[in-house]
């Protein structure tokens, strides 16, 4: 393993070559600033895979039957297991998508779920992505350059192959592929993840497409090309919600394709990740995924939430109010790192205001307790020093057929040593993630 | 009562545009208070209508013209039966679907304006529901003025309301936002009114399980002279057309004629 600790500088410059980089928006300026690696990888043995893995699938089964439900019949509301102003009230939530019937019955075929390994041993979700998580790519590329570089180290080490990825991938797009082609829909090139669209187009054999290159009529979607147009089955589309299509969504979206929602909507084309997801990663949400496994699987469930509360009910708001100091608050409306509050950090006024905020507005925010999650080291810039970083997972998880966890997945590190934010967004960088065969 | 309407929507572009997508929710909805009886519609240049429903109940029609034009012209006409009937539907006061029209949405999002507005009619409230209704109705006409222009598609209730002038989907806005603070399921509603113009916003509330139609423009209840297109949150589940074109330099100039008026 120490052997990669030697060419850690000619994979970050290879990396480089390649253009693995994010891009981020900050005070209205797009800058793309690249997305350092560490060589030494999260390990993660055999036996503790094999747990989170039988987690993960049945999360990610249940967020899938939640989907279907609440934009259904919701029996889950009606039978009150869930607040109905919870899904109401979270912008996630989709009017359009009422009575939405998806191929399969699948809305998130693709789910990025963040865990973090508390000091206690136990693994903890952070955080469910359901709408286009991204970041697959990077221990992807990582991978496939630390085997370049020391074809021994895998060799003696039984690493679970992630190169199958993109197998797994095109797997899912084929079962709910509404016949047609396989395209990857961009939003462009300043997109953040504009790399990883083009790597696994080009990985999975699917087209990668800009809006302009899809036209919809009679409510089927084509791939406008001088030899005709060609019809399009699955659409892996890399565009958020609102901007889709702006005659279901934003009507003033200029990278939309007009028309793409009703062809779903009349079961002609596959939309990767379905429209609407948004209501079941609400971080307002995020506190029922337990009862909706229970609910909907009548299993318990085996994954750990960090230990949540919802000012909405008047007993957590109690509790939160009495141990501000040790939470950390979330807006729910906030994504990437942001509108995350530690209470210990406020001075004295912003704390009052703050708590004039939770007791105006307690649906917009959750408390969760900090979980004091282990390090993993990194390589020091020395290139030599082990140095301690907070770091979390995102585990992939697609569902095809089955419901399966690609055994790699992206750990991120945050760049300063104290904090507890790890989002690329907020400048951290990543390590690539073995899992061990045996 | 038959009413014959038109809702005719003229687009004109100052260069010639392609693949113009268009999508029109301006077909009546069937309810207690009205049933569509005949429709027909027009379009040019020529091409295919299509028809559906969306999740919660409104008709669409939409449609696509490829090839180059500088206009583009939709008649839509037909008969509505109206009765007199007070209300739209019932819906059980119990039905978890209510609380849709409950939670505030991004137009009727209250701030410190509607918060005190509401504070101050909630004093002289009356104690029944549909009293309440009828209270809080009144109120948007006493605070509003109605100018046009002043405000836009993307104005809220509670920026309308500090600028204290607008047109009907800010006085529905208002009215909606104060009936969701006052705890009662309250949604927008798009149409038509007797007489010529343009079209119409107004609101629903449900009370008791009784939709009621109330237009706070015209501090009137909704009787047999209102033909309703769509409801839903607020003005976007609501938005009369939708439409994209391609040709960056073409400049859209749109004209809406409507009328509404009893079968001789």
């Amino acid at each position: 393993m120490q052997e990669l600790n030697k060419h850690v500088k000619s994979i970050n410059h290879l990396l480089e070559r390649y253009g693995v980089r994010f891009g981020i928006y900050k005070d209205g300026m797009f800058k793309e600033q690249l997305f350092p690696f560490d060589p030494i990888p999260r390990v993660i043995g055999k036996e503790e895979w094999d747990g989170i893995e039988a987690g993960l699938i049945q999360r990610v089964t249940a967020l899938n039957m939640f989907l279907k439900d609440i934009y259904g019949e919701k029996k889950i509301v009606k039978d009150g297991v869930i607040p109905p102003e919870f899904i109401f009230s979270s912008s996630g939530y989709l009017a359009a998508c009422e009575g939405l019937k998806t191929p399969k019955g699948i809305a998130s075929h693709i789910s990025g779920i963040d865990l973090v390994q508390g000091k206690d041993g136990k693994w903890y979700i952070l955080e469910d992505n359901l709408r286009i998580p991204s970041g697959a790519s990077y221990p992807l590329i990582a991978r496939d350059l630390c085997r370049t570089a020391s074809p021994s180290t895998f060799a003696h080490i039984p690493v679970a192959d992630n190169r199958n990825y993109a197998k797994m991938l095109r797997d899912t797009m084929d079962y709910v592929n509404t016949g047609g082609l396989n395209v990857i829909l961009t939003p462009g090139r300043y997109n953040a993840a504009f790399f990883e669209h083009s790597y696994l187009a080009e990985k999975t054999g699917a087209v990668l497409v800009y809006n302009t290159d899809l036209t919809v009529e009679d409510d089927k979607v084509y791939l406008k090309s001088a030899a005709g147009n060609q019809r399009v089955g699955a659409v892996y589309r890399r565009t958020s919600d609102e901007y889709l299509d702006p005659l279901a969504f934003r009507p003033d979206s200029l990278i939309g394709v007009p028309g793409i929602f009703q062809a779903m909507r009349k079961g002609n084309v596959a939309i990767i990740n379905a429209p609407g997801n948004g209501v079941a990663d609400d971080k307002g949400i995020y506190y029922f995924v337990p009862k909706m496994v229970e609910y909907y699987l009548g299993e318990e469930c085996k994954t750990n939430n960090a230990p949540t509360y919802l000012p909405y009910y008047e007993e957590d708001k109690k509790y939160v109010l009495e141990h501000f100091d040790d939470l950390v608050i979330k807006d729910v409306a906030e994504a990437g790192g942001y509108g995350v509050v530690f209470g210990n950090t406020l001075t004295k006024e912003k704390k009052a205001e703050f708590i004039a905020t939770i007791k105006a507005e307690p649906r917009r925010f959750i408390a969760q307790e900090v979980i004091d999650f282990v390090d993993l080291d990194i390589l020091d810039e020395d290139g030599v020093t082990p140095t301690p970083r907070k770091a979390d997972l995102r585990a992939y998880v697609l569902a095809g057929e089955t419901v399966r966890v690609w055994k790699s997945g992206l750990t991120r590190f945050s760049r300063n040593p104290d904090s507890f934010i790890v989002n690329s967004s907020q400048g951290g960088g990543f390590k690539d993630t073995w899992v061990l065969l045996r | 009562m038959l009413l014959d309407f038109r809702y005719e929507m003229a687009l004109d572009f100052s260069d010639p545009v392609e693949d113009q997508y268009f999508l029109l929710q301006c077909i009546p909805r069937d309810t207690e208070r009205q049933k569509l009886i005949g429709l027909r519609t027009d379009v040019e240049p020529e091409t295919a209508i299509s028809m559906d429903t969306d999740g919660i109940g409104n008709r669409r029609l939409y449609g696509l013209i490829r090839r180059g034009h500088s206009a583009f012209r939709l008649k839509v006409s037909g008969q509505v039966e109206t009765t007199g009937a007070l209300y739209e539907e019932y819906q059980d006061p119990s039905d978890v679907e209510l609380y849709r029209y409950i939670v505030p949405s991004a137009y009727t999002q209250p701030g410190p304006e509607l918060q005190a507005l509401y504070s101050e009619w909630d004093k002289a409230a009356p104690e029944d529901a549909y009293g309440r209704l009828i209270h809080f109705g009144n109120c948007a006409k006493r605070i509003l003025t109605y100018v046009p222009g002043t405000t836009d598609v993307h104005t809220t209730a509670e920026e309308a309301l500090r600028l204290g002038k607008g047109v009907c989907q800010d006085f529905a806005h208002v009215l909606i936002a104060l009936l969701r603070m006052d705890g009662m399921p309250a949604r927008y509603a798009a149409g038509l009114m007797r007489g010529e113009g343009e079209s119409h916003a107004w609101v629903e509330a449900n009370c008791k399980g009784y939709w009621y139609g109330i237009d706070p423009t015209n501090d009137l209840l909704v009787d047999d002279s209102y033909i309703k297109f769509t409801h839903g949150r607020d003005y976007e589940d609501c938005m009369v057309s939708r439409g994209i074109f391609r040709n960056p330099r073409a400049v859209q100039t749109m004209g809406i004629a409507v009328s509404v008026s009893p079968q001789q």
